[in-house]
């Protein structure tokens, strides 16, 4: 072992690190090297010095103080208008749509074409192609004819695309739901006309929702609802301050 | 904002931390807004987030950046998916706080004696104690990062695997950072190491 190398692995070899055949050639160096020797002393010395300083307490008061900056924030957030707070649990609600399975969804449906079949039942074509593109990722040379394995779909998986239809559906209510409620609140204020305009655009946009088949295209229904009360919501805190 | 926060409100009702003791139950307790829970895990983890604290920003913004962790901790523990332990994350938001707080304020105060004179600890087992406060001085010319590592490793007493998880790096990273720090540090201390060897008065070096 060369001095150089010594110096590279002295930190290692004082800690303990080092496999037991590097540790021995190190100790056999420092026999014979009274340079290193001396290193390694300044080393080890360092070490020790390190461990052992002093602990520092924490003051007693630092819980109080975080708690009062806790507290300080609580009455912030219960101060912010309604609508942020609904708009930050709409956003933090609509986070999971964009999950990796519902982006293989949309994937697989675009990469299939637009695959048709009628004469498929129940939960809806949309859901049933996309299933179908996931379980057979198509070369994207041949996208016009469905690959036969779509007959072969079974009930797990249109089972499977129900729930995630039906989970979809349940997050957009429960935003829409908080999203409308303000709005309406909003609207109380506004004039007659006007709220009556706000009721027919809201109904529209629901109808919307309740025709569109299951998946995206009820997906995209949903984000129209949704993005509209949102704009409401905003648009009459603007106007009012 | 001049809100003074009462500090004795209705909370939720403790409903499970007498037996929390492993971390999923603490967590949820907290997320809940459990008062005993939220003191428990800030018992667990004061002495080592503050010490991370103190060491990397020094004696006088200690306070101040511990209770930025400890703010973030309690915010941050709802988006917690426990895919690292409670305390590995806790102590990576540390040193982040303390890393992100040196580098605006880029070198820490230096350490004063008195501020060393004064702090409670183990009764001083090294042979001289003037030595720590050079220790302590020479750690305060260190870049933060290697502080960092000084600090975790040497006197928190964590193993590289620990080390790396928290710095969000690899072991290997870990061991060389360990091995520059020190380096350095004996660089700066040289003077000072040797005379103790030799049983000389350090001062005179």
């Amino acid at each position: 072992m060369t001095c150089r190398e010594l110096t590279e692995l002295v930190v290692a070899y004082l800690d303990g690190e080092l496999p037991p055949e590097r540790a021995t050639e190190c100790r056999g160096h420092l026999r014979v090297c009274a340079a290193c020797r001396s290193l390694a002393d300044q080393h080890a010395r360092l070490r020790d010095a390190l461990v052992e300083l002093p602990a520092v307490e924490p003051p007693p008061a630092l819980w109080a103080q975080i708690n009062a900056r806790l507290g300080a924030e609580e009455i912030a957030a219960s101060e912010r208008p309604a609508w942020r707070r609904a708009l930050a649990r709409w956003a933090s609600g609509l986070r999971p749509i964009a999950t990796p399975a519902a982006l293989a969804l949309s994937a697989g449906a675009v990469a299939l074409g637009v695959v048709h079949l009628r004469g498929s039942s129940g939960t809806g074509t949309a859901a049933l192609t996309d299933v179908a593109a996931r379980a057979t990722p198509a070369p994207t040379s041949v996208p016009v004819e469905p690959p036969p394995v779509v007959v072969a779909v079974g009930r797990d998986a249109l089972d499977e695309a129900a729930d995630r239809d039906g989970a979809a559906d349940a997050r957009f209510r429960a935003v829409t739901a908080d999203l409308l409620a303000l709005a309406r609140a909003e609207a109380a204020a506004w004039p007659a006309s006007r709220a009556k305009r706000f009721a027919r655009d809201v109904e529209r946009r629901e109808q919307a929702v309740l025709a569109a088949a299951p998946g995206r295209d009820r997906e995209r229904a949903w984000h129209e609802l949704t993005s509209f009360l949102e704009r409401a919501a905003l648009g009459e805190q603007v106007a009012s301050r | 904002m001049a809100q003074s926060a009462v500090t004795d409100i209705p909370r939720p009702r403790d409903a499970t931390v007498g037996a929390a003791t492993d971390d999923a139950a603490l967590i949820a307790a907290c997320r809940r807004g459990e008062a005993r829970a939220m003191e428990t895990l800030y018992h667990q983890h004061k002495r080592r987030v503050f010490g991370l604290c103190h060491r990397i920003v020094g004696a006088a913004d200690a306070e101040e950046v511990a209770q930025e962790v400890f703010v973030r901790v309690f915010r941050g523990l709802a988006g917690f998916r426990g895919d690292a332990q409670l305390s590995t994350w806790v102590y990576r938001l540390a040193v982040n706080c303390a890393l992100t707080h040196a580098a605006k304020h880029k070198r820490r105060s230096e350490v004063s004696d008195d501020a060393l004179e004064a702090v409670p600890g183990p009764t001083p087992v090294l042979r001289d104690p003037r030595l720590s406060r050079r220790v302590e001085a020479a750690m305060a010319e260190l870049p933060a990062g290697y502080r960092a590592i000084l600090v975790l490793h040497d006197i928190e007493g964590l193993s590289h695997e620990e080390c790396a998880a928290i710095l969000d790096c690899r072991v290997g990273t870990s061991k060389s950072q360990l091995h520059k720090a020190r380096a350095k540090m004996r660089d700066l201390l040289g003077p000072a190491l040797a005379a103790e060897r030799h049983g000389r008065d350090p001062e005179v070096a």
